[in-house]
């Protein structure tokens, strides 16, 4: 096989390649290597590349296929997988792309990194997000921009916009994100592959850099519906270390049906997600889905879900708020920056200066501001009530279809530098993707195509009720054996 | 709620979360947070009466009391910008 079949290689097809001994480990590992070498520097999507740590991780797979050891029967074995770096790795640097964390190297790995690695996964660096995972276009990395391969003068989208260029230039086979609002649906959608974000709860946040904790979802990010299928049932399951992390069984997933699944699958369409701002080309590429979903047997149900227009805002107190809290871990005492001062208190504010950027800046502001005295009840308070509003929705919706499809994005990669200046058009990016985090409620992007005037990807948006991940995954399979998977961009 | 942002609200509210901000960031900030809350002042039109936000019967999961192995005293002292004596070290905050 020549280094140029082994980059069109998927997940599946490596974890063939692999098992059959038709390519070992290490040359599946030099092949993604080789390939970021050579396309990486107009790409940016890793902040670290650990060449050394893969290739090691790849003999030690091809040893234990010789000796017939269990790691080399695990799913993954053989899978190049990129990590976003706000994902712990044991002795791999871990910044969360942030200077406050620019020297931390975690003694642990993330509970998610740590089921990837006994399935055989091989990790191959940690990819570039906005900083904290605060962002929708990976521009507020503390270190670099990341740069769309369908068009390097466009986003990838954000906040896991490393790791959707990661798969997106094949640089990795699937690649892990945490999706809090939309952070790997909408990457996903930018960059023309599969991302999902399973319920919250299915998979343990543990060694996720907190951000918003009722929200934060480890996800991942592959090619087709399939590969980020095998990856949701590597790392969803049980975790003791947290306490959020649900212990109920994970269901297999089976695919076997096809485009078959949605004959009579009643598919929620609803009017809120379809109005004013989205893109010519979002609308007519989802509603091309939709029609052939229609052909295919699937009853199309229009539906409202009135609370929709208020996720952003509810969003933008929440998460905010949970990050304020969440970020005061990060003093200069225990770990990263320390900034000296004079007495304790000087220390704090000057750490946390230097060491944060200025969206996180904004947000610990805008989150502290809502849980201030005086400020509580009319601001988070309000907002979690419009939350279970908006679960509500959901809860109604789902009385009636068994999906609700939409866009992912109103729009398709976007410039880089066209939002930087005004944070709340950037917010104002996640208004599909938002509701769904606030409800809790598993959600899928897939490629619905190219847009006709923009040549570039559009996402379709999937979700499902709480815990139905293997219906999602198999309309979502569905649906992608339907419109056909994107060829992804040469890079050439 | 209407709210009016002006800087020496950021600087209190910044001051509440123990961070420092340079007069450059200040400015600037007080525009977008303005525009920012002005957006989220909608949710004071949103009809929430049938919410109650305590009604769900929720179970909070206990671990057993057992101990079990977590990260090693040096492992965790290792990233730490100063330690002494096995203990992280900060400037002093207690009057002698």
């Amino acid at each position: 096989m020549s280094s140029h079949d082994l980059s069109s290689l998927d997940a599946a097809g490596a974890a063939r390649a692999f098992r059959s001994r038709e390519l070992s480990a290490v040359e599946i590992t030099r092949a993604a290597l080789d390939r970021i070498a050579r396309h990486e520097p107009s790409i940016g999507a890793f902040l670290r590349v650990d060449a050394e740590g893969a290739l090691a991780t790849a003999t030690a797979l091809d040893a234990a296929l010789a000796a017939g050891d269990a790691l080399a029967k695990g799913s993954l074995a053989g899978v190049v997988v990129a990590v976003k770096d706000a994902l712990c790795t044991r002795g791999l640097r871990t910044t969360c792309a942030s200077k406050m964390l620019e020297h931390y190297v975690p003694p642990y790995d993330a509970w998610s990194v740590a089921r990837l690695r006994a399935a055989g996964a091989i990790v191959v660096g940690k990819t570039n997000m906005d900083e904290f995972a605060m962002g929708s276009s990976t521009e507020n990395s503390a270190y670099q921009l990341t740069r769309n391969p369908w068009d390097r003068a466009r986003t990838p989208g954000g906040s896991s916009g490393g790791s959707a260029a990661a798969v997106a230039a094949r640089f990795a086979h699937a690649a892990l994100g945490s999706d809090t609002g939309g952070s790997v649906r909408q990457p996903a959608a930018l960059t023309g592959v599969v991302g999902l974000k399973p319920t919250w709860g299915r998979v343990s946040r543990y060694g996720l850099v907190a951000f918003a904790s009722s929200l934060d979802v480890v996800s991942p990010f592959a090619a087709s519906v399939a590969d980020a299928s095998a990856l949701y049932e590597a790392v969803a399951g049980y975790d003791p270390h947290d306490s959020t992390c649900v212990d109920r069984p994970v269901e297999r997933v089976d695919l076997a049906r096809g485009a078959d699944v949605l004959r009579g699958l009643r598919v929620g369409v609803p009017r809120e997600y379809f109005g004013a701002g989205l893109d010519a080309d979002v609308a007519a590429g989802v509603r091309a889905a939709l029609d052939k979903m229609a052909a295919a047997g699937a009853e199309l149900v229009e539906l409202s879900m009135p609370h929709t227009e208020h996720a952003v805002a509810t969003y933008y107190v929440l998460a905010p708020a949970e990050a304020s809290s969440n970020l005061a871990r990060f003093d200069g005492v225990r770990y990263g920056l320390r900034v000296p001062g004079d007495n304790l208190r000087a220390m704090y504010g000057a750490t946390r200066e230097r060491g944060f950027g200025p969206e996180v800046k904004r947000r610990i502001v805008l989150g502290t501001f809502a849980l201030s005295a005086g400020y509580y009840d009319a601001f988070y308070g309000k907002a979690q009530r419009v939350r279970a509003l908006i679960a509500r929705d959901f809860t109604e919706a789902f009385a009636k279809v068994d999906v609700i499809a939409t866009p992912t994005s109103p729009t398709v990669a976007f410039k880089l530098g066209e939002r930087v200046d005004d944070p709340l058009a950037m917010y104002l990016a996640d208004v599909c993707t938002l509701p769904a985090s606030l409800a809790g409620v598993p959600a899928l992007s897939l490629p619905a195509g190219l847009g006709a005037s923009s040549g570039l990807p559009v996402g379709l948006q999937l979700i499902a009720p709480a815990f139905e991940e293997p219906r999602l995954l198999a309309v979502a399979q569905g649906v992608e054996q339907l419109l056909g998977r994107l060829n992804l961009p040469s890079l050439s | 709620m209407a709210i009016e942002v002006t800087p020496a609200r950021v600087r209190a509210t910044a001051d509440l979360a123990r961070l420092d901000l340079r007069d450059d960031e200040v400015g600037p900030f007080v525009g977008q947070l303005q525009k920012i809350l002005d957006h989220i002042a909608a949710l004071d039109g949103v009809d929430t009466s049938s919410v109650d936000l305590y009604a769900a019967e929720r179970v909070c999961p206990l671990h057993d009391d057992a101990p079990r192995e977590g990260v090693r005293r040096e492992e965790a002292l290792a990233q730490a910008p100063r330690v002494d004596h096995g203990a992280f070290v900060v400037p002093q905050f207690v009057e002698e």
